[in-house]
């Protein structure tokens, strides 16, 4: 990448097209703090957080994460996976968003089992459970539905909407498909070439 | 021509020579401990008080037993701590000669014991010179602290490379996703070492088995354990079937630890290599991190005392050649033995492997079938032998070269296969299936597809096999032929005499050829080749 820079406000939904290998991923992972850019800087409400120099651990960037694959850790149940970002809150604190977000996607009846016995599309909605349990200040999602099915990616769409809409958080969305983006986003942006554009008839 | 055709059906791979092969397998290795089996509960019948009295000990015998397990534990628990805290410390050398390095560590598994001992007696002399010229105490290496220190040293690289398989095979997606919600300890704590477990508590069980079976390192250093009184009892008496009983409290130790680790062993066989990713470096509190050296800090001094005290204790190159030319028979002899076991394991260990990737209840069955035997000591396989072919059925083989052989086929067959099953099981079946549609001939796959993909595991099961044999002891002093000795068993007569220049230059040659032959097998296993590796997916899109 070279010569990107982007600004996200809060409440903003941004999505980012471009093809396969034109870094994406890597974007969205610099950002979470999961890789150290070799120049550049990256601000979250006006801290610096990552330099060449300096980069903050990932736990405390207040950033929500979901991977492409669900990446659900298998020796934990369900609960167990979406309350691992809960520590510190008080017992009953955290049973009850546990409840919330097991209500909110539509996983109520599963909390006690492990990911392998539960099915793709529950463990999709489990890692965005998971990513939003903390009551991140941002949610990264990378290409979340990718090699899901027609009906359960229009079932995680809805989902991740009416997710975004209720927490409030700002959201960068990244993707090959430009009508999910649509979908999701406000606002469009195009990695090519290494450098971000907004999207041709679009802001 | 219909009727050769049927025969050649037949004896092809899938069509009987591969049961054929299995068949040899439990026979090889089972053979032995059937033998065994049926003259103890003949002896038994006859002398049902004496068996009770051998099977059930008490007194001396049963403090020894106490001692041995307390040996064996104490390794294993030691062992697997500085094997996490070594381990997860070289697991983040990801890049650079640091990434081979640190699976250098796994090579240095197959040096026998004997030559840490030796090693470990070596420095422990010099230092106690030193200490002697200021005039201050000087350190006694001797009984158990001292044969829980060598064995300890002799079994760390297992530990710290069954830690570091164990952290690789963690998905560092789900490394990452903890990452974002807690720090990196507590992903360590809560994620990386639950999830590498099964290598770990594998590594750990090893490590008990090894320790409880082995008495060449505790009888160097005066303290008697279990193992030996196996081998003291069967040299006493000359029956088979007193040592068995002997060794039956020790048996069921074993068998009980082998099965716990049923399910550790076959997840730490089937973890597939992941490719080296570049990671950010973990963010461990410094008291975690000074703990991380500490046992890094163990790990150089087991490498180097090894090294360093052998090559000390060589007088002189000039000596070291003519101790080498004076064991020549002993050399030649254990070259050949090495070589026979390792062509022979592979054919019959791969027999095995196919067995064990089985996903149904036959083959839970043959992977308690294959890890049984390790939990069978080194001498009871001996006596073993001698009992099954002493009974002149083929009079020839007793008393033979191929005693030896057999003895150690019996022993390192098992391990063998859990070898060939990891390559095994990184070989896609698409690329299999894509062969069984295209080919013209059922050998044709086997020659052009299944031998290729197949031949670095095929290698390093050779290798591990040869590196094993050339420093087996405790079957082989039990079964060589009159007249015949290996390297092994003259430098561990040489041994009881004390750390003597002769037996340096034997012990340095013996780990100079054990690590070279473990480098092969390593480098066979990891699938370097000229040009880099071969990749055995079919280059199919990964679902993340």
């Amino acid at each position: 990448m070279d010569q990107v820079s982007l600004e996200v406000f809060p409440r903003d939904s941004v999505a980012i097209l471009g093809p396969s290998g034109s870094g994406k991923t890597t974007l969205l992972r610099l950002i979470a703090g999961l890789e150290v850019p070799d120049g550049g800087q990256i601000f979250i409400d006006g801290r610096l957080v990552s330099s060449p120099e300096w980069t903050l651990a990932p736990d405390r960037r207040g950033i929500g994460f979901v991977f492409q694959a669900p990446a659900l850790w298998p020796h934990m149940t369900v609960a167990q996976n979406i309350l691992f970002g809960l520590q510190g809150l008080p017992r009953e604190e955290a049973r009850l968003r546990l409840e919330e977000l097991l209500a909110r996607t539509s996983l109520s009846g599963l909390a006690d089992r492990y990911p392998h016995q539960i099915s793709g599309g529950e463990a999709r909605r489990v890692s965005l459970a998971r990513a939003l349990a903390p009551r991140p200040r941002c949610l990264l999602l990378d290409e979340p539905l990718t090699n899901l099915d027609p009906e359960l990616k229009e079932e995680m769409l809805c989902l991740i909407e009416e997710s975004l809409e209720e927490s409030g958080i700002c959201s960068i969305y990244v993707t090959h498909d430009a009508d999910e983006a649509e979908r999701i986003s406000e606002r469009i942006l195009t990695l090519k070439g290494g450098s971000l554009s907004p999207q041709q008839g679009r802001g | 021509m219909r009727y050769f055709s049927k025969i050649r059906q037949q004896w092809s791979w899938d069509g009987g020579l591969r049961y054929l092969l299995l068949f040899a397998f439990f026979l090889l290795v089972y053979g032995p401990l059937v033998a065994l089996m049926e003259e103890a509960s003949r002896y038994s019948l006859m002398n049902p008080e004496t068996a009770l009295n051998l099977a059930f000990p008490s007194g001396r015998i049963l403090g020894l037993l106490i001692n041995s397990l307390g040996l064996a534990m104490a390794v294993a628990a030691v062992g697997t701590g500085l094997g996490i805290l070594a381990g997860s410390l070289m697991w983040r050398w990801q890049t650079g000669v640091r990434s081979y390095l640190r699976w250098f560590i796994l090579v240095l598994a197959p040096v026998p014991p004997y030559l840490h001992a030796l090693a470990w007696s070596s420095a422990i002399d010099n230092l106690n010179n030193h200490l002697q010229f200021l005039g201050w105490t000087t350190i006694s290496l001797q009984g158990w602290i001292a044969a829980w220190w060598v064995q300890l040293m002799a079994f760390l690289p297992i530990a710290v490379g069954m830690a570091l398989i164990g952290f690789e095979s963690v998905d560092p997606y789900l490394i990452e996703a903890a990452g974002l919600l807690r720090s990196d300890m507590q992903v360590f704590t809560r994620v990386i070492l639950p999830l590498s477990a099964a290598p770990i508590a594998a590594g750990s069980g090893l490590l008990f088995l090894l320790s409880i079976t082995d008495y060449s390192v505790p009888s160097l250093f005066s303290a008697n354990v279990y193992s030996l009184e196996i081998f003291a009892e069967y040299s006493a008496s000359n029956q088979p079937a007193t040592a068995v009983l002997l060794a039956l409290p020790l048996l069921i130790v074993t068998v009980l630890v082998v099965t716990g680790l049923q399910s550790a062993l076959r997840d730490a066989a089937q973890i597939a290599p992941r490719q080296p990713q570049a990671c950010r470096a973990s963010l461990w509190p410094p008291w975690f991190v000074w703990l991380q050296k500490c046992g890094l800090a163990v790990l150089f001094l087991q490498v180097g005392t090894l090294l360093v005290s052998s090559v000390a204790a060589v007088v002189s190159l000039e000596k070291m050649t003519s101790t080498i030319i004076l064991a020549g028979s002993e050399i030649s002899f254990t070259f050949w033995i090495a070589l026979a076991t390792a062509l022979a394991a592979v054919p019959v260990a791969l027999a095995a492997s196919m067995e064990l990737r089985r996903k149904d209840v036959l083959g839970r069955v043959f992977w308690v079938l294959v890890t049984a035997p390790l939990a069978v000591p080194a001498p009871l396989v001996g006596i073993g032998l001698i009992s099954l072919w002493s009974r002149a059925v083929w009079p020839d083989f007793y008393g033979s070269s191929a005693m030896p052989v057999l003895a150690a086929l019996a022993r390192f067959a098992p391990l063998a296969a859990i070898v060939l099953l990891a390559q095994l099981r990184n070989i896609d079946p698409l690329l299999i299936d894509a062969a069984h549609v295209f080919q013209v001939k059922a050998q044709q796959t086997w020659v052009q597809i299944w031998l290729p993909l197949l031949a670095p595991g095929m290698l390093a099961a050779a290798g591990i096999a040869f590196a094993l044999t050339s420093g087996e002891l405790g079957a082989t002093l039990i079964v060589a032929p009159p007249g015949h000795a290996t390297l092994t068993m003259r430098i561990y007569n040489y041994l009881h005499y004390g750390a003597s220049s002769d037996v340096a230059g034997l012990c340095l040659m013996m780990a100079i050829a054990t690590l070279a032959v473990g480098c092969l097998a390593a480098l066979a296993l990891t699938g370097w080749r000229p040009g880099g590796k071969i990749p055995l997916s079919a280059g199919r899109v990964r679902s993340r």
